[in-house]
């Protein structure tokens, strides 16, 4: 018997102290890391995912603080300026750092085709003030304030993202449609989720005839094409409606269609727990259904239908935004992006006022950021994915 | 030990409609249980064995409620009453569960991964209305008996192993103190380093708190060492029935040899496996006519596939459904012997 | 053994890979070879590294970090190739696996293609590696499933996975394994989700086949008694280390690492006096992201003794065995 190699990777020092072995005792529960931090930096690890979700961060805020970020009210008209095209900030004047000012517009009329063309006018500072006082609003409807993030002084006008056919500031028109644009499908997520899991899991959970009926009327209601399910029910809103009314009737519209996929998932998620071990155990005990399934069922359901409804969302925007923009969605004087881009119907505008469709690449943006936020929550959520 | 019945099965069936198309027509039955009959005595641990499909999973599971016996009754003598689970209410059955728990085969989908241990092993208790606080205190005490530390408690089941969950399962069963524990192939799932601890614990439970088991698995030799009767099933068929030394040494079926001698045996020495049974288990939708096990049986004869032959009383306890149970020799010529007493190397 | 030749040698082999919550070292370490036409088995709990050591084998990981020397030596007389050299994904890789390596694995049913018949299935793996013609494909094809003991073959040919038992899907796969004449096979867990009937039945194939063929087996299980029935030569793993390796009686009859020793004691035997206790390792297999330095054994360790913090030494009892203890090391 002898020694003929040192597996050791690294050399023995025989001066270093040995610690006892009794205190080894590693078990595996000790050092493995939680599950919610393993979630957290499994998004993390997920470059997209953060991306989606600072565009979202942003978004929500705007939403939230619409009035504030905007120079303007929704219906601030500029007559001097119809369809003039964005302006830009400048920080240099005469060669000299100055705080951030924009021009005025100098207007000229083609005498020919008589549209009116728009350039910058170097006699017309406005220097941007920050936190002015400016259009009165009321913040939810409950805090009065007049203070916005920036403005000019009187007289001056800024317009970011350029004016509209009425000399309207989109910039301001797109940030307080975003209230909207965001309100109506989280909204409608959120009615769609309750409907979708309860009767998804009340289905898959008792199964037998009404389980088939569920499945098969889901089937018909997922069968139709959207658009024009969307506005027969959109039609279907009396014209009379006041557009508070018309916002909520709209978000239900969408609820009621979106609610059947989100059913069919939860209910195929239910049938795999129903089998499952546990809760098998849970009957096995003796518990009760209501406690199987708000304790069992529903919370390891969950995950899955946070990824499904997030997965929702864009398709809710679109929704909206198309039966907005086919005037039979948001209705004046609330604002969406979808209604927004009507002024951005015609090829005119693509070649001559493409600041119109401002609204066009937030939603796209918008979109594609609740996307990769819904493919990070999947990623992370799925236990056989193991993102290095 | 007096033989005092605890559990009583008579003709158990369950039989699973196969449904297909779109108004998910039944066009046929699995058989996955038929007709099955045994008594479990006190003190006792029935073994039940047999391969995939075989129905003793189904048949566990009939004995908890967990899925609705189609025939037959299944008597559990309590303390005070007798139950017919078959046919219990849903009031009767909060008392079964109490005198009847199960320990599952997979101690990781089997535990709720949202739940606390405490809560894991709580559930039953909760379930029979007992007082948070009372349970609490209960589930701290039933966690030493498990050989578990207090500080488990407040774990969940992904920071425990193996061995560490199906403790817990086993604690779950155990918080009731019901006489009767049905363990459905507790230690396949584990691994081999763990499994004899499991199988003490198990061992250790049923001299400390009197417990009856019926213990369910496919691995043999773990059957033979932990049971004291053992019944074999067969496409939904208990086939054999006896003491663990009458199957083991004295079986009459040739299925049962033929499960014995398929038994790897951990020894290099030993390596002549003289006899594998051939074939395929059939789909048990449609199984052979006759005696199911014709299409694979060595001995069979024209009046095999014809005619199913009845569960046989042997005598001395041993049940044995085979036409030729008296006839055949299965001592030896086909069948090696593979379960003799051999020096076993340390 | 005179005359026996390796025809896999793996040195040192060490695969490690990044998590996120750390290196996991799933193999630290492990040496042993294959002979000609002899079977090795591989040993080990859930988290020993056995799988990932096959994997490894034939590069079927490679996001891995892997590192040592995994010598192939082909047929003739040609130069050792050094697999851990090669692409992971590159020609000469694949040309080894399936040709000179095939693996089969614990799920047949994952391992096969759901929308394709067997046949079908067969016939590619064929063409991949040998220039035939679909009849003569077709052919050996069948011939194959013959040899692997599936009855009727012809028309089972025709089948689709779903339609068979596991026990058959097991001798397709390998069918599709040996229909290139694989002169190693590496055979991962194959009986481990088959009942006790069909299990005997596959084991037997394989070594018939191992027998007949001429070909090397690496046997991959947890299931000492698979070891015992087929194994030539045996690896004992845990954690990633290689505990012993040794001829299969020799290690069954005067096993030196206590966790064989403790391993072959926990399992019941047929003389096991039934309803006594067993002889049981303490504690549990951690997660090997946790595994304790040294000798990854050393918390559950009967024999435990404080130098057992360094890496244990390679300490060999014949031309053939040796354990990686500290027990046998004098101080």
């Amino acid at each position: 018997m002898s020694v003929v190699s040192e597996q050791a990777q690294t050399p023995l020092q025989p001066g270093a102290p040995r610690p006892p072995a009794a205190d080894v005792d590693v078990t595996s529960s000790e050092q493995v890391a939680s599950r919610g931090r393993i979630l957290g930096a499994r998004i993390m690890a997920n470059r997209l995912g953060i991306i989606g979700i600072v565009w979202l961060v942003i978004t929500v805020l705007i939403a939230l603080f619409a009035d504030f970020f905007a120079p303007y009210s929704v219906d601030h008209v500029h007559q001097e300026a119809l369809r003039a095209p964005p302006q830009r900030v400048h920080i240099f004047r005469d060669g000299k750092l100055t705080r951030p000012f924009v021009y005025g517009y100098k207007s000229e009329r083609d005498a020919r085709t008589f549209l009116t063309t728009y350039t910058e006018d170097p006699e017309l500072v406005y220097p941007i003030h920050f936190f002015v006082e400016a259009e009165p609003y009321k913040l939810w409807g409950l805090i009065s304030s007049n203070r916005r993030l920036f403005g000019v002084e009187e007289g001056g006008m800024v317009a970011l993202f350029g004016t509209g056919r009425l000399g309207r500031d989109v910039f301001s028109r797109v940030l307080t449609a975003t209230r909207i644009s965001l309100s109506v499908p989280i909204i409608g997520m959120l009615i769609s989720v309750i409907l979708g899991s309860t009767i998804g899991v009340a289905s898959g959970y008792w199964g037998g005839a009404a389980d088939i009926l569920i499945q098969r009327l889901t089937e018909v209601l997922m069968s139709f094409p959207r658009i024009p399910l969307w506005m027969a029910l959109a039609a279907t809103l009396p014209p009379e409606l006041s557009s508070l009314h018309r916002y909520l009737g709209v978000t239900i519209v969408l609820a009621l269609i979106g609610w059947a996929g989100l059913c069919r998932q939860i209910r195929g998620k239910t049938l795999a727990l129903k089998e499952s071990d546990f809760i098998m155990a849970g009957r096995a005990a003796g518990s009760s259904t209501p406690t199987i399934l708000f304790r069992h069922l529903i919370p390891n359901c969950f995950s899955h239908i946070v990824v499904v409804a997030t997965l929702s969302i864009p398709g809710l925007i679109l929704a909206e935004s198309s039966l907005s923009f086919l005037g039979i969605g948001i209705t004046p004087p609330l604002v969406s992006w979808g209604t927004l881009l009507k002024d951005a119907q015609s090829v005119q505008v693509l070649t001559k006022h493409p600041w119109l469709l401002a609204p066009g690449v937030f939603m796209v943006l918008t979109v594609l950021a609740v996307n990769f936020l819904g493919d990070a929550l999947r990623d992370a959520l799925d236990p056989y994915s193991e993102i290095r | 030990m007096p033989d005092t019945p605890i559990l009583q099965v008579e003709n158990l069936s369950k039989f699973f409609p196969v449904q297909r198309g779109l108004l998910r027509r039944t066009v046929g039955h699995v058989k996955a249980v038929n007709d099955v009959t045994f008594t479990v005595n006190k003190g006792e641990c029935l073994g039940l064995v047999g391969e995939s499909g075989c129905g003793k999973t189904t048949v566990a599971r009939c004995l908890l409620r967990l899925v609705e016996p189609d025939q037959g009754r299944i008597l559990l003598h309590g303390e005070q009453q007798t139950f017919d689970i078959a046919s219990a209410s849903r009031k009767e059955m909060l008392d079964v569960r109490r005198q009847m728990q199960i320990i599952f085969q997979d101690p990781f989908s089997s535990l709720d991964p949202r739940w606390r241990v405490t809560d894991v092993i709580a559930e039953p208790l909760l379930a029979q209305k007992v007082g948070r606080g009372e349970a609490g205190r209960r589930v701290l005490d039933i966690l030493p008996t498990v050989g578990l530390g207090p500080h488990f408690a407040d774990r969940f089941p992904h920071e425990l192993s193996g061995g560490e969950r199906q403790r817990v399962s086993i604690a779950r069963a155990l918080i009731v103190s019901p006489p009767l524990v049905v363990a459905d192939e507790p230690v396949s799932a584990l691994d081999v380093s763990v499994r004899s601890q499991i199988i003490n614990l198990l061992l250790d439970l049923q001299g400390q708190m009197n417990l009856t088991y019926v213990f369910i698995a496919h691995d043999l030799s773990i059957v033979k060492h932990i049971s004291h009767r053992i019944a074999v099933m067969y496409l939904g068929r208990l086939v054999e029935l006896g003491t663990t030394q009458q199957v083991f040494d004295e079986c009459k079926h040739p299925y049962t040899k033929a499960l014995l001698a398929s038994v790897l045996i951990p020894d290099p020495t030993h390596r002549e496996q003289s006899y594998v049974l051939e074939g395929e288990v059939p789909s048990p939708l449609n199984p052979p006519s006759g005696c199911h096990f014709s299409t694979r049986c060595p001995f069979a004869q024209e009046q095999c596939s014809v005619e199913e032959p009845e569960l046989r009383d042997m005598g001395g306890g041993h049940w044995v459904r085979c036409h030729f149970a008296e006839e055949l020799d299965l001592s030896e010529g086909v069948f090696a012997p593979q379960f003799e007493t051999q020096s076993a190397s340390a | 053994m005179p005359d026996s030749q390796p025809i896999l040698e793996v040195h040192d082999l060490h695969v490690h890979f990044k998590m996120l919550a750390g290196i996991v070292r799933a193999v630290d370490g492990v040496d042993f070879s294959v002979e000609r036409g002899r079977c090795l088995g591989i040993v080990g709990e859930s988290g020993c590294g056995k799988s990932v050591t096959a994997r490894s084998i034939l590069r079927l990981l490679p996001s891995s970090d892997t590192s040592g020397q995994i010598l192939y030596h082909p047929a003739g007389d040609d130069e050792p190739i050094d697999l851990v050299s090669l692409d992971a994904k590159g020609d000469a890789i694949r040309a080894i696996r399936g040709k000179d390596i095939a693996m089969i694995f614990q799920e047949p049913m994952t391992s096969l293609t759901p929308v394709y018949t067997i046949g079908e299935q067969i016939m590619e793996s064929i063409r991949q590696h040998q220039d035939l013609s679909e009849e003569e494909a077709k052919d050996l094809a069948i011939s194959m499933l013959n040899k692997v003991g599936i009855p009727d073959a012809e028309r089972r040919f025709g089948d689709f996975p779903h339609q068979m038992s596991g026990g058959m899907r097991q001798r397709v796969m390998i069918a599709i394994a040996l229909c290139c004449e694989p002169r190693v096979l590496i055979a991962d867990e194959p009986t481990t989700a088959l009942d006790v009937t069909i299990q005997a039945q596959i084991l037997r194939l394989i070594r018939s086949l191992q027998q007949n063929l001429d070909m090397s087996v690496i046997m991959i299980t947890h299931d000492l008694a698979v070891i015992a029935q087929l194994a030539d030569f045996v690896v004992v793993m845990y954690l990633g280390q290689m505990a012993e390796k040794a001829p299969v009686v020799e290690l069954f009859q005067d096993p030196k690492h206590p966790y064989t020793q403790a391993l072959l004691r926990s399992i019941v035997r047929p003389d096991t006096p039934p309803r006594e206790q067993l002889h049981s390792i303490s504690g549990s297999v951690p997660d090997p992201r946790n595994a304790p330095s040294g000798c990854r054994f050393r918390n559950r360790c009967p024999s435990v003794h404080d130098r057992c913090v360094e890496d244990p030494p390679v300490v060999e009892f014949g031309p053939q065995h040796s354990a990686t203890c500290w027990l046998y090391v004098d101080d």
